[in-house]
């Protein structure tokens, strides 16, 4: 019987397990999770978990019994440590091995640590359910948060720590929030925005490290150029760290038999013509459908317009399209509502982002699907 | 005795008025399928110009017919009307016309119908159309008054030309995603619908 | 979680499959008629609804409830 390995039970590795068998597919499924829980939605981390609106085990992604009735062997706790491309064998961390036909690595990303940081008692990072509850357990009103690293998961936990009643202060080396993905002029309108919910940003300097106190507890963020900013507790928001496995457009790797999708996948984008690793829910969910078909045989790349949203202070930022550089950009609205549109230097449209604007979104993915 | 043309005339216009719209919409919902669109036009915009065409289509035919049923040049009793073969004027021609224009009735309602009669069974149905436009243009060019007359043919080869050209185009593009080849794991779960 | 709320109005739906070229991860077809799941953050849910030469998918946003497609 064929047997199909998945490492990896998050959006990407589940998504692969289901897409198989919708597609009629009824060889074996065995799905490893490496967190101890039932697969959960990932973006609800941030916010609607660490607000206290949703509880843990409202964020399964599938029911309960869902994996046992469509016959996939899911395994939680189980990490996949090594895999031989030859023999066609993974061994899990635990010296199990396993066999198998075809092998999907959707193992996701690490959350990076500051440069020669040692754990300390009040400093958290978020990846997992339970970062996220340990997190949310230090959130009280009143309480100093610091986070460092002012991209998205940054940003999305300052915004929920300060509807909570926290004192936060936002650190970012650059000069402005989601500087690196949106530009300045935008991180700008961000800043401002930030600041009018009570955020206190502290821009353009470099983070040399954690402070700890004498009871052990983070005491305060040192800046590079000296100053402490005292907090009771921290959060380092900067980036995740992957394998980065790179891939075709339907997700095969250099190996045959074994295939990626997910943040971990550096996949082939046609329409970029580029490889591109994306920490989107749409393109790990896609990638996982390209995967599954492309086990069965059948080549059906995934090249959809990157598209992510971010929901903070207030703000449904939705982002479609790709651009690391652009010539100029058309700004319109204000704080509370706007639409940017990232021009090359010919005036065509690399990627563009909207603010509370739900109806524009649809047009302009569209417009970047045909411009390709 | 002179008898008051109006009617005949009425009826050669409404005739090449039907035609006229029955290719055009015929032609809309070629186009729908194979979809040649943009970024401003919804399909659901040209179904919604497919089925009033094809409206007003019907219109133009019940109009031909009573104007027919009234003019008194050609005798031209009811049944005729009603039931094809039964006009005495070129019967074989004629009957077509009465066919075509049934057949017309009949799949204009089973849109309407669809819930009982089912999806599958509409659609197939609906190629019955190709029948209709056959069966109209033939009663058209043989039964009709006005074909020697140059722009009227011009109408005719038109039609053809464009309903062979667009039936082309359609069996050309890729053909749509059959069932579940590219589905997911979005399975809408019995006990709850979960996000995608 | 930005979800859309999908609306697929069976009634309508005549099979031509234009939705499933356009979001074959949010639809499919069972039986010749379009299902999905009840929401999702996909975005390409907008162009299938636009597609649709029967209108029969309604699309809406989770957060303001106004229709999108």
């Amino acid at each position: 019987m064929t047997t199909v390995l998945i490492a990896g039970a998050g959006l990407a590795g589940t998504r692969c397990a289901e897409a198989l068998r919708a597609e009629s597919f009824d060889g074996r499924i065995v799905l490893l999770g490496e967190e101890p829980v039932e697969p959960y939605e990932r973006p609800a981390l941030s916010k609607e978990l660490l607000a206290g609106k949703r509880r843990a085990d409202d964020l399964a992604l599938r029911p309960a019994g869902f994996w046992a009735e469509q016959g996939i062997e899911l395994r939680l706790g189980k990490r996949v440590s090594a895999f031989d491309p030859v023999g066609r064998t993974a061994t899990t961390a635990d010296g199990a091995v396993l066999s198998w036909d075809a092998l999907v690595l959707a193992i996701g990303a690490r959350a990076r640590r500051l440069p020669g940081s040692r754990p300390l008692a009040g400093v958290h990072h978020l990846r997992t359910l339970a970062d996220a509850l340990a997190l949310g357990e230090e959130l009280e009103s009143g309480r100093r948060l610091a986070v460092v690293g002012a991209g998205f998961i940054g940003g999305e936990v300052a915004s929920t720590a300060r509807a909570l009643g926290v004192n936060v202060t936002l650190v970012g080396g650059g000069a402005a929030p989601l500087e690196r993905v949106l530009g300045r002029e935008v991180g700008g309108l961000l800043a401002e925005r930030y600041r009018a919910h009570g955020v206190t940003l502290e821009l353009g300097t470099p983070v040399a490290g954690l402070v700890p106190g004498r009871d052990g507890r983070v005491r305060s963020v040192r800046l590079a150029d000296g100053r402490e900013l005292r907090c009771d507790v921290a959060l380092v928001a900067v980036g995740a760290v992957t394998g980065e496995i790179a891939t075709d457009a339907c997700g095969r790797t250099a190996v045959p038999g074994v295939y990626a999708c997910g943040d971990a996948a550096s996949a082939w984008r046609p329409r970029l013509a580029r490889r591109l690793r994306a920490e989107h829910w749409t393109s790990a969910a896609g990638q996982a459908a390209a995967v599954a078909a492309a086990i069965l045989g059948r080549s059906e790349p995934y090249d959809d317009v990157p598209y992510f949203w971010s929901d903070q202070f207030g703000l449904r930022l939705q982002h479609v399209g790709h651009a690391e550089r652009w010539a100029r950009i058309e700004l319109e609205g204000d704080g509370k509502s706007f639409g940017v549109r990232y021009l090359d230097e010919d005036g065509r449209l690399l990627a563009a982002l909207t603010a509370n604007r739900p109806r524009e979104i649809g047009p302009l993915r569209r417009e970047l699907a045909l411009a390709a | 005795m002179k008898t008051d043309p109006t009617f005949w005339i009425l009826a050669r216009s409404s005739g090449l008025l039907a035609y006229a719209l029955l290719t055009a919409s015929v032609l809309a919902g070629l186009v729908l399928k194979s979809r040649p669109f943009g970024r401003r036009l919804k399909p659901a915009s040209v179904t919604d110009l497919h089925r009033f065409l094809a409206f007003l289509g019907l219109g133009a035919v019940a109009l031909h017919g009573v104007a027919l049923a009234l003019d008194k040049a050609v005798p031209m009793p009811v049944l005729g009307l009603l039931v094809p073969g039964f006009a005495s004027y070129r019967p074989l021609w004629t009957g077509l016309g009465v066919a075509a224009a049934e057949l017309m009735i009949l799949v204009y309602a089973s849109f309407s119908l669809r819930r009982f009669i089912g999806a599958k069974r509409w659609r197939r149905l609906h190629w019955a159309t190709y029948g209709i436009f056959g069966a109209a243009t033939v009663h058209g060019i043989a039964a009709g008054s006005d074909t020697g007359k140059p722009w009227v043919l011009a109408l005719y080869l038109g039609a053809i030309g464009s309903v062979a050209a667009a039936t082309a185009w359609r069996a050309l593009v890729p053909p749509t995603v059959p069932e579940r080849k590219k589905s997911d794991g979005s399975v809408p779960h019995r006990d709850r619908q979960v996000a995608v | 979680m930005a979800r859309y709320r999908i609306v697929i109005d069976r009634s309508l739906c005549s099979g031509f499959g234009s939705c499933v070229e356009h979001a074959p991860n949010v639809v499919r077809l069972e039986r010749g008629v379009a299902v999905s799941a009840a929401e999702t953050p996909d975005p390409a849910i907008l162009d299938a609804a636009t597609a649709c030469p029967m209108g029969a998918i309604a699309v809406f946003d989770d957060a303001t409830g106004e229709q999108l497609a």
